[in-house]
């Protein structure tokens, strides 16, 4: 053991928490919720209704937050110990643990991750809930009816015939297993609560002799054809590059 | 607090920013050469540089596994905070409102009655379970028998209309396994706060002090304001740790085990009862991904669908932060057992 020069403990030092470091760490919390929810940025990780409750917490954090370093700056200033509310043994310090939650808050503002694609459309795929034959398909929008890849497949599943009509599709590329007819399918992820239950649905796509990679977004326009295993595929018509929708799990 | 091993040169902890008065003389951080106190100016330098580095960093980082594990983490932590926030205002609402004499007026007074009554009271506590939990450590504090507390904190993310009718519309035309939710999971809470209570369950809490926040003087409303921030505190970075775990074991789980194990009845059980607790999914969402596996029997997705409320990742990591661990350790396995008894139960009969 060194005598003399300070002698270093493993950590680097002891963290802990003040009370006026709490308060910044629930408002920094609440600017990464106001930051998301403001921007459509939350869309990547939560369903797009969600965008209130984000907000009330943002504001709510904040608000906690400068109380707290009010009340702090305000009995520092008083040279007295504030009294406290909490019955915890530690008054006025709050775990070190709490400082992980600058965790989500850096990764946030420092790389703002991206939603969902390839990776995840691999991994998990949708069952459809149709049971009864939908209602009427909307109108059709310049030549071709819109329909989200999980409508046309649900359809299909419950038995409805859509070979006769021209439909228009949006969706990212995935690639399809070796040896199959369909040079990619067109997917989307569907989410009901947050990204963690993320879930995909795509179909074939055929008849697309331009190259695009895994993940690329396009417009898919075509006629619904059946392949020889009784899955429903889409005839390509025309195909466009579009950007990345700022709902990347709607319809 | 814990004391480090002694060295030569006694030096006062360095605080910036000039709390003086909150500091407190402690002999045995004397010992302690290096203290570091975060404080706001701290947190302000974090967050200003990740800001300011993100030119440099964002475009570098990326490979499609990292890119999904930190998506699933900010979703599930974003997902999660304003219940969580919901959560410690109403804990601070009851430190400030409820006296333990009013807590004794509202629950009946024997566990055997008072446990299901905080297990349908549950059922009005809407959404994520993040909430239930500040909530249930107030009512300990305020004087409500602990069973009660327990049951009241595992039926509320169970039993409640929004996952209920978001089974129903996950499991069309199957209302066996809407109703075996409900009766597996309030059983459940039932059964596992009472048999809590007879293992001795209250020792195995974290010695806590009732908190004499009338008496220090606080108005209610600073009563309210300090205990949400506290709670909050408390449980954010645990929830933090939970929905890491949870996105790294969703990113890297192969799929592909589970269509192996779906024959086996019993593996089957066991498998989705795993991941019931290591996906960590909400529980209005959750009937949706059980319906996804379709390989599996209904009676093992309606294990699924029992154990995710009551025992996940992010229940554990904040029961963790707020109960402590031994209480953790032992809780966790307990509502574990039960939820898979409570589920096989309910869908022998119902199913």
């Amino acid at each position: 053991m060194r005598t003399g020069a300070a002698v270093r403990t493993r950590l680097p030092g002891r963290l802990s928490l003040r009370r006026d470091g709490g308060s910044a760490l629930v408002i920094v919390v609440g600017a990464m919720l106001l930051r998301l929810a403001l921007t459509s940025t939350y869309q990547r990780y939560v369903k797009p209704s969600y965008r209130p409750e984000l907000l009330v917490a943002a504001l709510v954090l904040i608000a906690l937050g400068v109380l707290g370093l009010a009340r702090s700056l305000r009995s520092a200033s008083a040279r007295v110990e504030p009294a406290d509310a909490g019955d915890h043994e530690h008054a006025g310090h709050t775990p070190a643990v709490a400082l992980l939650l600058l965790l989500p808050v850096v990764a946030v503002f420092l790389v703002t991750p991206p939603p969902l694609g390839v990776y995840a459309a691999e991994r998990s795929k949708r069952v459809s809930d149709q049971l009864h034959p939908p209602a009427a398909l909307p109108p059709a929008v310049d030549g071709a009816v819109p329909l989200s890849v999980a409508e046309l497949v649900d359809r299909v599943s419950v038995g409805q015939d859509l070979t006769s009509g021209t439909y228009r599709l949006r969706g990212f590329v995935t690639s399809t297993p070796g040896g199959e007819d369909a040079a990619y399918h067109l997917t989307r992820l569907q989410i009901v609560c947050c990204a963690a239950d993320a879930q995909s649905v795509s179909i074939a796509v055929v008849g697309d002799a331009g190259s695009h990679h895994a993940g690329d977004w396009l417009e898919v326009t075509g006629s619904e054809v059946v392949r020889d295993d009784g899955t429903p595929a889409l005839q390509v018509q025309s195909v466009t590059g579009i950007p990345e929708p700022n709902d990347p799990y709607g319809q | 607090m814990t004391l480090a091993p002694p060295a030569p040169p006694a030096a006062p902890p360095v605080s910036s920013g000039g709390a003086a008065g909150v500091r407190r003389t402690r002999h045995a951080s004397k010992a302690l050469p290096v203290a570091l106190p975060v404080g706001v100016q701290t947190v302000a330098l974090i967050v200003l540089a990740a800001v300011a580095l993100r030119p440099l960093v964002a475009p570098r980082i990326s490979s499609p596994a990292f890119d999904n594990g930190t998506t699933i983490f900010i979703a599930i932590c974003i997902q999660a905070l304003p219940y969580l926030v919901l959560g410690v205002l109403l804990s601070g609402a009851i430190a400030a409102y409820v006296s333990p004499a009013l807590m004794a007026r509202l629950l009946p007074r024997r566990d055997l009655l008072a446990v299901p009554v905080a297990g349908l009271a549950g059922a009005a506590l809407p959404g994520c379970e993040c909430g239930s939990i500040p909530v249930a450590d107030r009512l300990i504090t305020r004087g409500a028998s602990p069973a009660a507390a327990m049951a009241f904190l595992l039926s509320a993310p169970a039993v409640n209309p929004v996952v209920l009718i978001a089974t129903s519309v996950a499991f069309p035309g199957r209302p066996g396994m809407v109703a075996g939710r409900f009766v597996g999971g309030f059983a459940t809470a039932v059964v596992t706060a009472l048999l809590w209570q007879r293992l001795g369950g209250r020792g195995w809490l974290r010695p806590r002090t009732v908190p004499s926040s009338a008496d220090a003087g606080g108005s209610r409303w600073q009563v309210l304001t300090d205990t949400a921030l506290h709670d909050l505190l408390h449980a954010g970075g645990f929830l933090v740790i939970g929905a890491a775990a949870a996105a790294a074991l969703q990113t890297l789980l192969p799929r592909s085990i589970l269509t192996s194990v779906a024959s086996s009845p019993v593996l089957a059980v066991l498998v989705m009862a795993g991941l019931a607790v290591v996906l960590a999914i909400c529980s209005q969402a959750d009937a949706f991904v059980a319906a996804s596996f379709t390989q599996f029997s209904l009676t093992s997705r309606l294990v699924f669908l029992v154990v995710g409320p009551a025992v996940d990742l992010k229940l554990i990591a904040l029961q963790v932060g707020t109960f402590g661990r031994t209480f953790a350790a032992r809780f966790a396995p307990l509502t574990l057992a039960v939820a898979v008894g409570c589920g096989l139960l309910a869908g022998a009969v119902l199913l």
